[in-house]
């Protein structure tokens, strides 16, 4: 718990030490991080791997732009519908869920995805926008720094909330699925019930950070959201800090977009994709639970040498 | 007169065109313990998750306690009573043992398990019931004996607080000293009032266990009776050795 209130006082303080340039970074970062989480709660702790996470994230960006732009209703009208549209979607996710696991549930999801960035340019592209999308949408705040902490307040509630849950017995449950889903249901469990539960979770944080992630763009095309780059961010930002920890998207969203980003200017264009290809494999060789094992690390010896807190595993004398 | 906890009627299972359990009809009486012998391929575990329901029959009727249980799923029978236990231990592999008996007392609903904390004083009782020491508690699964991956196997459907317990070749791959730890359990949870079926090819260990055995192969029934009419039944030496 004194982890996360460090935390969030040293993110609290980053305007003021930051440029706008550096913040708007931060912003990307924190979107990236409650998509992450959202992969991560979903295919992280059940194993259900999801390559369909865009569309979850672009039914909630696509509800509220065609709502607020076509019918002017307001964002604090929009988002919830959007939300609550999402968590239609993810309930769709789960059908394939109750017969299907591994590659064949991925590709599934990753159809999910491809099948509704072409419909978006097909059907009805005078609501959709088509292949360009909408743009000149309401945004959610102006100025930089009241946007930083618009959304990291959306980040932190999501991270603390879903820290939460994961430590109660529910977590345990959906760790269980992971590791031996017939074991869990020979324990007395329904695993449909929490699986349905992970998925419509799952599908509402994506269909928050997707809605405030529209609105802070300001526009919406379905290059932008369905696509298999933004996919890979997510899969490895979740992977590269660590999955079925939730701390640890947080940790790879704040890496990765960073990395990206002071690559810029000495690797030009996709380039850069190679080289956080090789850190994220450097990273899985030695820190196979990723960047939140290396962090864990990290406090456990400041815990225990530096604090001189006693920790599991050590003598008592 | 004793009444019956479990009784399969004509139950059969085929995998393409071949039976795995043909017509297969038994019972088992309340506080019993029953064996289920018969050699490698002849249906026993093929029978356990259809009792289960980890497969699905393809005809026949499962009674438990009176009332036919097909259309109910796994978790549903666990909570009726039913538990079992695998040939091949499965432990969540990355939970401690104290978390891996855990799953099986958490109850199956949503609202208790969010807002439930962890406390593990059952773990614990039921932990230590099976032989299990406060330092096997806290390791993780791949650091214990097949021993105590029996005994957690044990643990775990005990948490389920069942009245049938399905004993799926407890005894393979223990020593000497841990099938007869092993066996005493069994029989101090007998005492107690618990139902069981075991599957077994240790028929020594088994002789002392069982009130009574039943014997399949090829999925069928070949022999039901008492421990020492069955092992000299011709179709049962016939089936173990050959004609």
């Amino acid at each position: 718990m004194s982890w996360w209130l460090f935390f969030t006082v040293v993110m609290g303080l980053i305007p003021l030490v930051s440029s706008s340039h550096t913040l708007r970074i931060f912003i990307f970062a924190n979107f990236l991080a409650i998509f992450a989480m959202s992969w991560d709660v979903l295919s992280g702790y059940t194993g259900y791997i999801s390559f369909g996470h865009p569309f979850l994230i672009g039914i909630a960006g696509y509800t509220t732009a065609m709502l607020t732009h076509h019918l002017a209703v307001p964002l604090y009208v929009s988002i919830p519908i959007a939300v609550l549209a999402t968590m239609v979607a993810g309930t769709l996710f789960f059908f394939p869920a109750l017969r299907i696991r591994g590659t064949y549930f991925a590709l599934v999801t990753l159809a999910f995805m491809e099948v509704t960035y072409h419909l978006m340019q097909v059907v009805k592209p005078e609501i959709t926008g088509g292949t360009r999308g909408i743009t000149g949408l309401p945004l959610l705040a102006t100025g930089t720094v009241l946007n930083y902490y618009f959304s990291l307040m959306a980040m932190l509630v999501i991270a603390f909330g879903l820290w939460w849950l994961t430590r109660s017995d529910v977590g345990l449950v959906l760790s269980a699925i992971r590791m031996d889903e017939g074991a869990v249901k020979s324990a007395g469990l329904n695993t449909s019930k929490f699986k349905l539960f992970a998925f419509t979770l799952s599908a509402f944080v994506a269909g928050v950070g997707g809605a405030f992630y529209t609105h802070y763009l300001g526009s919406i095309s379905p290059r932008g959201m369905f696509d298999i780059n933004f996919l890979f961010t997510i899969l490895v930002a979740a992977l590269i800090g660590g999955e079925h920890t939730i701390v640890g998207p947080i940790l790879g969203a704040y890496f990765l977009t960073f990395l990206l980003e002071y690559l810029r200017p000495y690797v030009p264009g996709a380039w850069r994709y190679l080289f956080y290809g090789l850190i994220a494999l450097f990273i899985y060789n030695y820190a196979p639970k990723g960047l939140y094992q290396i962090v864990q690390t990290i406090g456990n010896f400041i815990e225990r040498r530096i604090l001189g807190k006693k920790q599991y595993g050590d003598q008592i004398t | 007169m004793a009444t019956k906890l479990l009784e399969v009627n004509l139950l059969t299972k085929k995998f393409g065109g071949i039976f795995a359990v043909y017509e297969l009809s038994f019972y088992v009486e309340q506080g019993e313990s029953l064996g289920l012998i018969g050699p490698n391929g002849s249906g026993k575990t093929t029978t356990f998750n259809l009792i289960m329901r980890e497969l699905k029959q393809d005809e026949g009727e499962i009674y438990f306690e009176g009332r036919e249980i097909s259309a109910y799923q796994t978790h549903e029978r666990v909570k009726m009573g039913i538990s079992r236990t695998y040939q091949i231990p499965r432990p969540f592999s990355e939970l401690t043992v104290t978390e891996n008996i855990r799953v099986g007392i958490i109850p199956d609903a949503l609202r208790q398990t969010i807002t439930s904390n962890r406390r593990y004083a059952d773990e614990s009782k039921i932990g230590a019931s099976v032989g299990l020491t406060p330092n096997d508690l806290r390791m993780q699964p791949y650091g214990l004996s097949m021993g105590n991956l029996r005994r957690l196997e044990l643990a775990r459907t005990l948490a389920t607080k069942p009245k049938l317990l399905l004993l799926d070749e407890v005894f393979a791959g223990l020593t000497v000293g841990e099938i007869s730890e092993l066996s005493e359990l069994l029989k101090r949870k007998k005492a107690e009032g618990l139902t069981f079926i075991i599957v077994s090819h240790d028929l020594k260990t088994l002789a002392a266990l069982v009130d009574r055995v039943v014997v399949v192969n090829f999925g069928q029934l070949i022999a039901d009776g008492s421990f020492e009419d069955v092992i000299t039944n011709r179709k049962v030496k016939e089936a173990y050795l050959g004609k």
